[in-house]
């Protein structure tokens, strides 16, 4: 089982970033019945390290990850700031430093990168029509999917919206037909991945009044989209 | 303990000469070196200003946040680990001003903190506009027909909130402050000491003269403990009173408070994840 709040709480002790959750009222106000979680499969990593005497918390390292010391723990002493540092901590306007200090927290993004969640296929791989969503509209399109019962189409499904893999580009241009459906005004979604693989969505069904797409709802706009089509092959 | 272990060696002090800041910082390190506090055991927490930018000047561990909000990570850090002698230092600006939710607050969940704020009466490292405790009339280049909103009394509010320890002191008296200091530090429990301090650029109104001939100290006569004579000498303003306010000694402190500690001493951040306490919790909810 994966469990994606922890992951984000590992992410963000890793990297030392803040790592956000998207949720949404549909999922904050939903029952149901949940298996017992697992807890065999935690992960409770740690990442602080006891200090040593010459402890440099904005160490410049090649993976951007500045070992994290916490005061009173080891013979270090730990400064945080807000404003632009050197290694040791003290304010610097010295702006060849500046540079190399947002570098060092971008080397953090090709790390980060490295552990982007995929997004899950469901469906079989020979689909002609892609359906995609994100965070709650999983429900209603899976339940579309499985009524309609058409080999022809897939669901692109996305845990992690950002960062996003442009190799994800791929699976996109398999489809002869794409289809988003988001619970938002603008498409951000639809947006994003054309920003990071220039891959455009064919046609965006947006919903915005505050409710979330029933299942009757995804069916008959995928009806519509495709024609025909829908209890082809 | 020699004070000298609290220098940084080639600091590039940003503060004006003849600022009150140097004398704050100065008053700091001997207080600490006569209590023989030595640098690991603190954290120093600042937010953004002049005042601020006193951590950077000590040799000590530092949390040098945001504008207005030195005193919830303050809070925090006590949390996590009791064991911590916390000093939160920032001005007038950042403390009363955008911090003053926190400051509110903060004072009714009362963690055995030492917050001193530098009080010029101005928002010094933004150039001179008025801060919450900038007298009525002050002339500022944003204020340019002198400041209409009574100042922001700070003594007094956290008097009415029942703050557990209360002072003020004038920076150009190194000798008293040091003595509010060290029992500010000593106390458990949240402390505000608030810290007139002229500012050499932007205020020419509130200057070391002013300071000196606008204050006297409190004497013998005055209770701390009684917290309506306390807040009557806080509100007076012909001269202001200087010296300890009051003191609250009955107070529970956060750590007290808070569940983690109540029966377990072992600071939080020193403790293993538990899970079979985390898998009794969810099949208490079953
Ligand atoms: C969130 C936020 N708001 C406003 C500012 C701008 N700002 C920086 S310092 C300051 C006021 C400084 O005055 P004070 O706190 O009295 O400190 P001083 O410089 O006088 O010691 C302001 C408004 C900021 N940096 N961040
Ligand atoms: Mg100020």
């Amino acid at each position: 089982m994966d469990f994606i709040y922890q992951k984000a709480f590992n992410l963000a002790d890793h990297y030392q970033i803040p790592v956000f959750i998207l949720t949404d009222q549909y999922f904050v106000d939903i029952f149901y019945n949940q298996p017992i979680f697992n807890l065999k499969d935690l992960e409770n990593e740690n990442h602080i390290i006891k200090t040593p005497a010459n402890y440099k918390r904005y160490k410049i390292t090649a993976n951007g990850i500045s070992p994290r010391g916490i005061p009173g723990y080891g013979e270090g002493l730990v400064v945080v700031d807000s404003d632009e540092h050197d290694e040791q901590r003290h304010l610097t306007e010295d702006l060849e430093l500046r540079t190399q200090m947002v570098d060092k927290r971008l080397r953090k993004l090709k790390e980060i990168e490295k552990e982007i969640i995929p997004p899950d296929l469901l469906g079989g791989s020979n689909y002609k029509i892609l359906v995609i969503g994100w965070g709650s509209t999983y429900g209603p399109i899976k339940e579309a999917l499985d009524n309609l019962k058409n080999k022809d189409i897939s669901f692109l499904y996305f845990k992690q919206i950002h960062p996003i893999d442009p190799s994800i580009k791929n699976i996109l241009n398999n489809a002869e037909k794409t289809i988003i459906f988001e619970n938002n005004a603008q498409g951000q979604f639809t947006d994003l991945i054309k920003l990071k693989t220039g891959f455009e969505i064919e046609k965006k069904v947006l919903k915005y009044n505050g409710m979330p797409f029933s299942v009757e709802e995804v069916e008959r706009n995928l009806e519509n989209f495709i024609g025909g089509l829908t209890h082809g092959s | 303990m020699d004070p000298k272990i609290f220098d940084i060696k080639n600091a590039d002090v940003a503060w004006c000469p003849g600022c009150g800041d140097f004398t704050i910082l100065k008053t700091i390190k001997e207080t600490l070196a006569e209590l023989e506090i030595s640098p690991e055991k603190l954290v120093f927490v600042s937010g953004i200003g002049q005042a601020g930018k006193l951590p950077h000047y000590i040799k000590s561990n530092v949390f040098n946040g945001l504008h207005g909000r030195s005193l919830p990570v303050s809070a925090v850090i006590k949390a996590v680990n009791p064991e911590i002698i916390i000093i939160t230092v920032s001005g007038d600006g950042c403390s009363y001003g955008e911090g003053g939710n926190h400051f509110i607050h903060n004072i009714r969940r009362n963690p055995d903190i030492t917050n001193i704020v530098h009080n010029n009466m101005v928002y010094g490292l933004t150039k001179g506009q008025a801060s919450p405790t900038s007298q009525k009339d002050f002339n500022t280049p944003l204020q340019i027909e002198g400041v209409s909103s009574e100042p922001f009394n700070p003594i007094s509010t956290v008097i009415a909130l029942d703050a557990s320890f209360v002072a003020r002191a004038f920076s150009g008296d190194i000798k008293q402050t040091k003595e509010i200091l060290k029992k500010a530090i000593k106390h458990r429990g949240y402390a505000l000491i608030d810290i007139f301090q002229p500012c050499v650029t932007f205020n020419k109104v509130n200057t070391f003269q002013w300071f000196k001939n606008n204050t006297y100290y409190l004497d013998e006569s005055h209770d701390i403990f009684n917290r309506e004579e306390a807040f009557t000498r806080s509100i007076e303003t012909e001269k202001y009173p200087l010296g300890i306010f009051y003191i609250n000694p009955n107070k529970k402190t956060f750590e007290d408070n808070i569940i983690p500690y109540k029966t377990d001493k072992t600071p939080v951040n020193q403790r293993d994840f538990n899970i079979n306490k985390l898998e009794k919790l969810i099949n208490s909810k079953r």
